[in-house]
This record gives structure tokens, sequence and C-alpha cells, in this order.
């Protein structure tokens, strides 16, 4: 009897065993197809989310025929979310764009979408009109010297600078040998540094300028500057670049003789063509967003400013207050460069703050002034672009969030940049 | 002793029940098991798909970005690799042929395609398991001569581009997907092909300088300088006609930049204007949807231009220019500059000995 009592327990404990164990593979096999089952689920929807952001990235856009993807990869490199297609096309707004779609797919406020823009440099365009009156004899060729170093340099140092002098007409011929007009032996053409005489573009600009009077004389550097913002640099102004134009004179736009007289300014207002003058260039300026910044030329022979130079020319005429022998000229500075600096720079300066620019005065001939004031401009320069596109609802704490990164391809030949696609229910 | 033998058989076939119902209850979970793995390697398959597919969407973008931005440095360029193209040399026509363009296109594109290609392994795609090889060729197929002659462009007014000969794109996780196929994509608002073709048309029939010639017959300064500025004046119109829409917009602006103008004829034909001869294969199989048919070749166009008055008199002068064609009607995403968008621009360079022309009579206080 014990002996099949022992025998009965012994089988019972080892179908329980048995049962035990197989409960508990069940309970493991359970659990994870549970698991995996859920992980199936989760990963499911984390790619029917993707699956759905990639669809509408491929949307195309009707007028453009252009994907959203496209669409992004564009506004990240203009730094801008209105893109403009031609007149043909027109303007596209990429917010508007991706808002009704993404409405329409996962719901309004329950998605947004992040995607850095990355940095572009710039293209700086600079258009410069010089003042090529006899005077200027001291300052052009400094600057004929140092402007083409400087543009290097700058584009050496990552800068995408280009620059657009025109000259205003005169050909004077200083006695030091150069020549105050463009010619490559002054003035180095290349791909991203020209120099043109202003009459190239007079015809163009005369059309242009509600005045529709061109340059007047060798000093009208203010009309000169409304014609070359008018007109652009050689390429044409970019869309998207920085735009700044600058002049360099020693006088008032005209010239500051007045009255019949060598030495007049007393004051701005005894300039009525000049100030007729200036005022086209802060129109000009103004309408197309290109601010003035002004160098005031040198016409004293010392740092100090306290003696004004000569200058010397090749004229065969004679030249009232001026020493000539019948081949050149050597004039003082005095009347009317010196003694009407102030008026200049009152000129000058107004020009400049009407238009968001600057006005310098160039202190000497050394060349590192020049050089000084013209990096300080282009450095100066900021790039008016957005950082990111950051759209659709703030993301929510607290509910489970989907996100999605894409890869967004950059108009800029192999950049890239990401998308992030946040997603809610 | 029968009552003992009557429970050790009860209990054996208890627990033998017991054992035929786990394994029954084990094989149906193990084949629920088998599912579940079937279930997870298929979604695996699906996902790396979907990651193809990503890879694939990247890459054809990058193809659109490559195939515009190429269009517009071959347009600046003149139709060709080579930096100035001449359309006319020493007075011939000498238009960059459908070839020579197509394969400049297709140079610049797999340039630019493989250099957005490098920047995968950077990418996002690369954390995704995405590897993409450099591809070998792109092709570049226009709308044809026949759709691109009109002087509506709304048929030629985009290209497409394909990539091919590698670009693997191997999907490595969470499963492996491999896909050689090719990528196509189309260059949409671009008229780089409608200008092309319109302007090779016109070089054909020496277009330019009939133009000058024109010009001239109609000036009747006695200098030979001034006869020329006044007779090249003429030339940006002739170039902004030609590209009119059928509504009159021109929305092609024309520069004209004179290199060289003298009196003397020879004085500006002394650079070199010819090209090497295109000798490579294109590395895809159709240049063009259609035959090129140039313009008839106008070897005495003077005779074309009608008029009583009009005589050649032989070389007067000699001229270098460069003509600048800006098509403002859609502006094109492109690598160039920061502005990333901006209208095509078609360069063309010119050089040639003028002849002279005798002024019309009836216009000879004209100038």
């Amino acid at each position: 009897m014990k002996g099949q009592i022992f025998e009965t327990l012994s089988f019972l404990i080892l179908a329980m065993a048995i049962i035990g164990i197989i409960i508990l593979m069940r309970i493991y096999l359970i659990g994870g197809f549970t698991k995996t089952f859920l992980n199936l689920a989760e990963r499911h929807t984390d790619e029917g989310v993707r699956a759905g952001v990639n669809a509408l990235l491929a949307t195309t856009e009707e007028k453009t025929g252009k994907t959203q993807l496209e669409l992004i990869g564009i506004s990240a490199f203009v730094g801008n979310t209105t893109l403009n297609f031609g007149p043909a096309v027109g303007n596209i707004d990429v917010v508007k764009e991706l808002t009704w779609r993404f409405d329409a797919e996962f719901g309004k406020n329950h998605w947004h979408i992040n995607v850095p823009y990355p940095y572009i440099t710039p293209d700086i365009q600079i258009v410069m009109v010089l003042d090529s009156s006899s005077s200027m004899c001291y300052s052009v060729p400094i600057i004929s010297q140092k402007l083409p170093q400087i543009v290097d340099q700058l584009r050496q140092n990552g800068k995408r600078v280009s620059i657009t002098i025109y000259m205003l007409p005169g050909s004077v011929k200083c006695c030091n040998g150069f020549t105050l007009a463009c010619s490559p032996g002054q003035f180095p053409e290349k791909s991203y540094f020209h120099c043109k005489p202003i009459e190239e573009i007079q015809n163009d600009c005369a059309t242009k300028l509600p005045s529709g009077t061109s340059v007047q004389t060798d000093e009208d550097y203010a009309d000169g500057l409304a014609c070359a913002i008018e007109s652009g640099p050689a390429e044409g102004w970019k869309s998207g670049s920085i735009k700044l134009a600058i002049g360099s004179s020693d006088e008032l736009s005209l010239g500051s003789e007045c009255g019949g007289g060598l030495t007049c300014c007393p004051s701005l207002s005894a300039y009525p063509s000049a100030i007729q003058s200036g005022n086209n260039a802060i129109q000009a300026s103004i309408k197309n967003d290109v601010p003035l910044y002004m160098i005031q030329a040198v016409d004293y022979a010392d740092r100090q400013r306290t003696q004004c130079g000569n200058i010397c020319f090749y004229e065969s005429e004679n030249y009232y207050n001026c020493n000539c022998n019948g081949e050149t000229c050597t004039c003082p500075l005095t009347d009317p460069q010196c003694k009407c600096t102030d008026v200049v720079t009152q000129f000058q300066q107004n020009l400049s703050e009407s238009t968001g620019g600057q006005a310098y005065i160039l202190n000497d001939l050394s060349g590192q002034d020049i050089v000084d004031k013209i990096q300080t401009i282009i450095n100066s320069q900021q790039q008016n672009r957005i950082p990111e596109l950051n759209i659709g609802a703030a993301v929510p704490v607290g509910k489970n969030i989907r996100a999605v990164n894409i890869p967004v391809p950059i108009s800029l030949a192999g950049m890239f940049t990401n998308a992030t696609i946040y997603e809610w229910s | 002793m029968q009552k003992g033998i009557a429970y050790s058989t009860v209990v054996i076939i208890a627990l033998l029940g017991i054992l035929l119902v786990s394994i029954w209850s084990y094989s149906q979970l193990s084949s629920g098991a088998q599912y579940s793995a079937t279930y997870t390697s298929r979604s695996n398959q699906d996902i790396s798909v979907s990651r193809l597919e990503f890879a694939k969407r990247f890459l054809t973008q990058n193809l659109i970005f490559s195939a515009q931005t190429s269009s517009i440095d071959i347009a600046a360029n003149g139709g060709t690799q080579y930096g100035a193209t001449y359309w006319y040399c020493n007075s011939d026509p000498t238009p960059p042929e459908v070839s020579e363009v197509n394969y400049a296109l297709s140079q610049a594109t797999l340039s630019s395609m493989n250099a957005y290609v490098a920047t995968v392994p950077n990418s996002d795609l690369a954390s995704m398991g995405v590897q993409v090889s450099n591809y070998g060729c792109s092709g570049i197929y226009d709308p044809g001569q026949l759709k691109c002659m009109q002087q509506d462009s709304s048929q030629c007014q985009g290209f497409s581009a394909t990539g091919t000969q590698g670009g693997t794109i191997q999907i490595t996780s969470p499963s492996q997907v491999q896909y050689t196929g090719d990528i196509s994509a189309g260059a949409t608002n671009n008229r780089f092909y409608w200008i092309y073709y319109k302007l090779y048309d016109d070089t054909k029939s020496s277009g330019l300088l009939r133009t000058i010639s024109t010009g001239l017959r109609d000036s009747c300064n006695t200098n030979t300088v001034s006869r020329l500025d006044f007779a090249l004046s003429k030339v940006c119109a002739h170039y902004e006609t030609l590209f009119a829409e059928p509504d009159g917009t021109k929305y092609v602006k024309c520069d004209l930049q004179v290199l060289c103008n003298s009196a003397n004829p020879v004085a500006c034909v002394n650079t070199p204007c010819q090209r090497p001869k295109q000798t490579q294969q294109l590395c895809w199989q159709t240049a063009s949807q259609s035959p090129l048919n140039g313009g008839k070749v106008a070897t005495d166009f003077i005779n074309n231009l009608g008029g009583t008055a009009v005589k050649a008199q032989g070389a007067f002068a000699g001229i270098r220019i460069k003509i600048t064609l800006t098509d403002t009607k859609f502006n094109i995403p492109s690598s160039q500059g920061s502005q990333g968008l901006q209208p095509l621009v078609w360069n063309l360079w010119a050089e040639a000995t003028i002849q002279n022309q005798d002024c019309r009579p009836i216009d000879s206080g004209s100038q």
C-alpha cells in the first residue's frame, strides 16, 4: 500500500513538473510572441509615418512641377521660404505648400517639420563709381593698386566678392603715369573684377532712372551711382546676393564749384544740382535695396589734414591758378577741394545714412587706409537668410511622438541637410 | 495488488494524456513562433525596401539638381565643356552639334551627381544602412529638334537625365536589399534646348552676320568703325526677336560685348576659335529624340538679303564679340553663386571678318 502511494505521488510530482515546465515554456513563448508582435506593430507604424512623409515629399507642386523635397532643397540653398521661379511661374511659398499637405495627411496641429538651413557663403556684389577728374590723381591710382589685391585676398578667405568699377568720363592723364580710365594694365580684368567706362551703361540706365538723365560730368558720381545701381554689375544683380554700391570722390557730385566761382561751399543748399543728383542716387539705392557706401578721397598732402596737396596732370591749355607749361599743369587743391571738405563730408554722409550705408574719409595715401575701409565695408555685410524651416504645431510633451529623419539634397552640388518630421495622434 | 496496478495505469494514462496535450500545445505555439519569425523577416524586408525607395528618391533629387546646374554651366560656356565656345569662327558658322552639347551636359551632370553620391556616407542614409556606388554615365534626353524649333516653347521646356552604369544602391540593414537599375529624372522649366536648337538653326543660316550686313546697309557713315558699331547695335534686336513668344513677349534678353572691333579685317581674328573635334562616344544609346537638321548653311548669305543695293565689296572690318542671352522666363535652381535660383544664360562667341555693304541710297541720311 505504501509502495503504491509513493509510486502514485512520484508520478504526480513528475506530472506536475512536466506541466510546470510546459506552462513556463508557454509563458515565455507567448511573451516573446507578444513582444515581437508589439515590435512589429511599432515598426510598421514608424514605417507607415515614414512612407507617408516620403509620399508627401514626392508630391509635385502644380505650377513648377517640382516635388516638395526639391522645393525644400532649393529653399535651404536660397535661405528663404518664398521662391521666385521667374515671371512665367511666379513666387512659390514653401511653407504654404507643405502646410496644407501635412494637415491633410496627419491632421491639423499633429505634425511639426524642422529643417536646418546650412550656411551658404553669399555672393557679395559691388558696383563702384569713381570720380575721374584730375583731383583724383592721388586716390584712383591707390585704388587701382590695392582693390584687386583686396578682392583676391577676400576671395582666398572664402568671401565670394565680385566688383565692377564704373569710371566716370574724363580719362585725365596724371603726371604719375596713371590715366583715370579703365585699361587692363591699371585694372586687370578677371571673372570677378571688371572696370568699365560708365558710358557703356548710360543709355540703359537713362531709361530706368525716373529723372531720365544720366551721368553729366566726370564728377557726377551720385548720378553715376544711380546709374550703376540700376544697370547692375557686369554679371547683373543676382537674387539672394549681398549688393552694395561704393562711390569715391573728393568733391560734391557735379563738382564743388558753384555760382561761377571756384569756391562756394557755405552750405549744401548752395548746390541744387548736387542735391538733385544725390536724390537720384538715394532713390535708386532704396528702390533696389543697394546701400551706398562713400569714400571721401584725399586732397591733403599730410596725415594731419592741414596742408592741401598739389596735383599734376597732362594738359596743354592753361588752367586758372595752376602752373602750366604747355604740357603739364600742377594745380593746388585748395580751391575748391580742401576748402569744401566739410560740405563734401556732409553730402556723402547724407547719401550713406539715407540708404543704410556708411561714409568714410580717406586719411592718407599709404594704401593701407583704403584697404582697411573697403575691408570694413565688405566684412560688415550680413547675409539676410533664415536659419531654418520650422513649421507646424509645437511638439507636445507627454505624448507618443514619432519622428522621421529624412536627408534632403540641397541645390548646391554635394550638399544636403536633414529634415525631421514629428507626428503625433 | 490489482488495485495498485489500476492506480498505476490510471496515472500513466493521465500522464500520457497530459504529455499529448502538451506536445500539441507546444506544436501550436511553435508554429505561432514560426509565423512570427516569418512576419519579422518579411517586415525587415519591407523596411529595407522602404529605405531603398528613400535612397532612390534622394538620388533622383540629386540627379535633378545636377542636370539643372549643369545646364546653367554648359549654357554659360556656349554649349560645350570648353570655356568660350565660338559659334562663328573665322566667319564660318560653327555651332556645337547636338552630340557635343549632350556630351558636355552628360559629363557635367555625372560629375555633379557623383559629388552628391559622395555625401551619402555622411548623411542619415548611412545610419539607415544605405550604401551607394558612383554612377558611370549620365544620359541626356532632349525633347528633339521638332518640338524645340517651335516659336512657342511649351513643348521644349525641359529635358530628362538618367544615372546609369553603376549607382548600385545597397541596403544592409535590417535586411539585405540591392537595386542595380538606372534612375531617371526630368529637369523642368528649363529652356536650355529650346534656345540651343533655335540658335543652332539661326547660326547655320548665318543669322548674326546677316544682321550685321543689314545694319551696314542702313548706315552711311564714312567711318568704318562707326558703321560697324551701328550694325552691331542691331544684333541684340535680332536675337530678342528670334526668341520672342507668339504673343510678342520677349523673355530672352540680349547683351552684346564687343571684345574686338577694328577697321582692320584681320585684327580680331587672331584668337584660336576652333574646338577639338568631338571624338568621345556618348555613353548612352539615344542622343536625341529626333535627328538634328541644321538650317541651310548660307555661304553666300548676302544673296538672301533682298533689295537691289546689296553688294559685297570685300572685307573691311573684323569683329570678335560675345553675345549673352538671358532667359528670364524661368529661374532655375543652380549651384552657381549664392542665389540658388537664376535665369538660364547662354553665352556665344563670334569671330568674323565683315564684308562691306553699300548703304541703301534711300536711307543714306540715317545713321
